[in-house]
């Protein structure tokens, strides 16, 4: 029987090589795509699953926080702990947003199936740093994946 | 002193705008300036670059003013004034009021005059021929007499009747996050705002106040988000629509996507949720 890992922390659900920079995407489904299947390498996970589970939160609403962020997540049968990935699109992307700005800053977290409080909790972390305008300052400036990663998992 | 942008900077700042400029192409966004702001003559050349310079990125726009309630500035010269400004900026304005083309009529309720009947059709037309239409809030009533209406009702009603993407109400306030102590990240629904101008005492300003409650009975009514900007400060328009983080506050509808509503329910079946402060708080569920 799979355990579920609780992780409270970004520093504990993200590595730099999920720092994914100027990626070419201009759909929200292209984005699950890529970002799936580059997830899907080192966590033994089934993108297309992992796509349409990202697909089916996002449309309960979108994900978007407004002011050019957004964290999509799912939760994926067969995933023993959380594992997240930082995407920046080469251009700013249609997300739906409160706001209707495009986005240029993305958070996918992926949690496993029987994600519950613990769960939100970890997402909750994730959008208090996001809605922290001196944070998204930071996160602008940011010019490769070392410092972004560096900058999101010292919160 | 105006500090020097190297050109390869200017140019990267540009070049961020394309998206904000994609997401509004075509768009209808109504523009209200407030009372107070016409009474500043000195923001509106700075106001009427802006709407020119949207105007010529393809945003379609319509402008509805208000009286400036001082006898040494009447309503036909704010208009005028305005309208020459946007041209001078190289905008195509055209000056009306709600008699032209009987735009709107004008009905009397107990002393006050209010909008009986409005019509998108003129604007829509000037709009559809690139000309900005500045529109004064006046028009005749029943009684034969021409009566002035609020602005930030005509352009509640006007960006409504357009359908409207966005409208913008430029006041000579400070933020309403500020106002009303919010935390809202710039960003609050209808219903929320609602409950916190219940919650509070009317602000100093009744002019806040009253275009905080067209811009929720907008949003409810078809105009995806309202924004309420502070009209002082230079570019406040480009900042708030070309930039990621805005400067204003932005209302959007009850039915607009609620990020920490639609996570709590998707985590937990509504046992537990977060708030504002995203701390997490168990949900009292009770079963029969």
């Amino acid at each position: 029987m799979n355990q579920t890992l609780i992780r409270h922390s970004l520093a504990d659900v993200l590595i730099e090589d999920d720092i994914l920079l100027d990626m070419a995407v201009t759909r929200k489904n292209q984005l699950f795509d890529k970002v799936a299947s580059h997830l899907s390498e080192h966590a033994a996970l089934n993108p297309v699953l992992v796509s349409r589970r990202l697909a089916e939160r996002e449309a309960l609403g979108s994900t978007g926080l407004g002011q050019g962020v957004a964290i999509p997540h799912a939760r994926i049968p067969g995933l023993t702990h959380a594992i997240a990935a930082f995407v920046r699109p080469k251009v700013a992307m249609a997300f739906d947003a409160p706001d209707g700005k495009p986005v240029y800053a993305i958070l996918v977290l992926l949690v496993p199936e029987t994600a519950n409080e613990q769960h939100l909790q970890l997402l909750a972390v994730a959008a208090q740093l996001f809605c922290d305008k001196d944070f998204r300052a930071t996160l602008r400036a940011c010019e490769d994946a070392a410092s972004i990663y560096r900058l999101l998992i010292q919160r | 002193m105006k500090v020097a942008i190297a050109p390869a900077l200017q140019a990267d700042i540009l070049a961020d705008a394309l998206p904000y400029l994609q997401a509004l192409y075509g768009k209808t966004v109504v523009v209200n300036l407030s009372a107070s702001l016409i009474r500043e003559p000195s923001h509106h050349a700075g106001i009427a670059r802006d709407l020119a310079l949207l105007k010529l990125v393809g945003v379609n726009l319509v402008v509805v003013h208000d009286d400036a309630q001082v006898a040494d500035y009447p309503l036909a010269s704010v208009n005028q004034s305005l309208v020459g400004l946007i041209n001078c900026s190289g905008g195509n304005a055209v000056g009306l009021s709600g008699q032209d083309g009987q735009m709107m009529s004008v009905s009397i309720i107990d002393g006050n005059a209010g909008i009986a009947h409005l019509s998108p059709t003129l604007p829509a037309l000037l709009q559809a021929h690139d000309y900005i239409p500045v529109l004064m809030p006046l028009s005749t009533a029943e009684d034969g007499e021409v009566h002035t209406v609020s602005g930030s009702i005509l352009a509640g009603q006007l960006a409504q009747s357009l359908k409207a993407e966005k409208l913008i109400m430029l006041g000579e306030h400070a933020a309403v996050d500020e106002v009303y102590g919010l935390h809202v990240n710039g960003i609050i629904s209808a219903a929320e705002m609602e409950k916190e101008m219940a919650s509070h005492r009317p602000p100093a300003e009744l002019e806040l106040r009253a275009s905080l409650a067209a811009a929720i009975d907008a949003v409810r009514h078809g105009v995806a988000t309202t924004h309420l900007l502070d009209g002082r400060i230079a570019n406040a328009l480009l900042l708030e629509l070309l930039t990621s983080e805005g400067i204003g506050t932005l209302i959007c509808s009850d039915q607009s996507p609620h990020f920490l509503a639609d996570s709590s329910r998707y985590f937990t079946g509504g046992t537990a949720s977060l708030g504002g402060d995203m701390k997490l708080r168990k949900n009292l569920v009770v079963r029969f």
